[in-house]
């Protein structure tokens, strides 16, 4: 072959690389921009800053680049001055955003995590990036100590607790530890017991409160039911998100459709516990004792959440 | 200037003096700014509880502002992160200064909802 051609085809080779390694890189620029997000969120007390996350090298010679920055100054390639824990939520900050792409099978995402070696601050900071990701996924993550637990206990986050006992014959059981409408009956609890909380503003919290428990009963009552008859939970979402209001969504959990829940309300619990969600929002609660209010909440709460339709 | 911002600023300016509990000093002002600021939020929607528990006022607080709950959300986490870097814990290191900073971040952002 002419020296020509072979400049010619050289040239052409060398272009080829170049775009590839261009696109590659395009194509997980998302990635990175995504991974520099949940690192800040992880990184918390950490003065590391995260650079560009670029694919380099080619055939046997491929490898991640990864830069970072020290308190602002250029600290060159990241890994070797991040500490044990730190690169523990570097391997969760590049694979979390890896496995949320939209190209990603996984409708679920589940993370084992060590946070035993993490601060607080992680943790509370993995804590935000999970419910981020949970708005659009299943998330699920597993842990050995109680931080993270306690982490979602504070944020707020509609999450569930579960623990996981593993008994003499490795017979596993799992049960709930706390549950969203656990946590505002218990707060509802706490409010009725504070002489110091003026009553006007009690009255006028407590229905707020005592809804939200009851409609998180319901949701999950809702919810748990129809996933184990195996609907999708897309369609469960959707079934859900049409219901307005707490009555409709008591009627999803009760009678697996919105209609009247005239029939449910024989009981004083439920005619009481409905009435103050439903009526008790805009105005405040009247003509019941509070305590009454929270009592009839709790039995109506634990109704829903017997049974699962 | 509300108490509220003067607590911030003065919690930002024990922190940037250092020292050697600058760090824990911040996070117990940055504690009361919040509740100053918790109060206010309360005020607002008509629904003053000042002498109540922390916790009564952040349930009061998480149903006032119902539609928007980052502003709960936001005021539980401070609570909870500042009430632990203000005591001591025989395991645990003292709050860092960006922790504080960070701290002192929340509550500002929270501030700016009054």
């Amino acid at each position: 072959m002419s020296k020509p051609s072979i400049d010619r085809l050289a040239a052409a080779e060398k272009w080829l690389k170049d775009n590839d390694t261009r696109l590659k890189n395009e194509r997980i620029a998302p990635i990175s921009e995504q991974a520099k997000r949940a690192w800040a969120l992880l990184r918390q007390e950490s003065n590391v800053e995260l650079g560009d996350l670029r694919l380099e090298g080619q055939a046997t010679r491929r490898r991640v680049s990864l830069t970072a920055s020290i308190d602002g100054a250029d600290a060159g390639n990241a890994l070797p001055v991040l500490s044990q824990g730190e690169l523990h939520a570097l391997a969760l900050a590049l694979f979390l955003p890896r496995a949320t792409l939209d190209e990603s099978p996984s409708a679920s995402s589940s993370s084992t995590t060590r946070s035993r070696r993490w601060i607080p601050a992680k943790v509370d900071g993995l804590v935000t990036l999970l419910s981020e990701i949970a708005e659009t996924r299943q998330v699920v993550a597993f842990s050995h100590d109680d931080r993270l637990a306690a982490a979602v206990r504070r944020s707020q986050t509609p999450a569930r607790i579960y623990e996981v006992v593993r008994g003499p014959q490795s017979v596993v059981s799992i049960s709930s530890v706390v549950d969203p409408s656990t946590r505002y009956i218990s707060d509802a609890d706490a409010l009725c017991r504070d002489e110091n909380v003026p009553d006007d503003v009690l009255r006028r919290t407590l229905p707020g409160l005592l809804r939200l428990a009851i409609e998180a009963a319901a949701r999950d009552s809702f919810f748990a039911g129809r996933i184990v008859r195996g609907v999708p939970l897309t369609e469960v979402e959707e079934t859900w998100d049409s219901a307005h209001g707490t009555s409709q969504r008591v009627s999803l959990a009760v009678h697996g459709e919105i209609r009247s829940l005239d029939h449910w309300l024989r009981t004083e619990s439920r005619k009481k516990a409905l009435g103050v969600a439903t009526s008790g929002f805009h105005r405040s609660l009247r003509g019941l004792d509070v305590s009454d209010a929270v009592h009839h909440t709790r039995r109506v709460v634990d109704e829903i959440g017997g049974q699962a339709r | 200037m509300s108490d509220t911002r003067a607590l911030l600023e003065q919690a930002s300016g024990v922190l940037a003096g250092g020292g050697e509990h600058s760090n824990r000093m911040a996070c117990w002002i940055a504690r009361s700014a919040l509740e100053s600021c918790v109060d206010d939020l309360l005020l607002a929607r008509q629904r003053a509880a000042e002498s109540a528990s922390m916790r009564s006022r952040l349930s009061v607080l998480q149903v006032a502002y119902e539609q928007q709950p980052e502003v709960a959300q936001r005021a539980e986490y401070a609570w909870s992160r500042l009430s632990r870097a203000c005591h001591h814990h025989a395991y645990e290191l003292s709050p860092t200064a960006t922790g504080a900073e960070h701290l002192i971040g929340v509550v500002d952002s929270l501030a700016a909802h009054t």
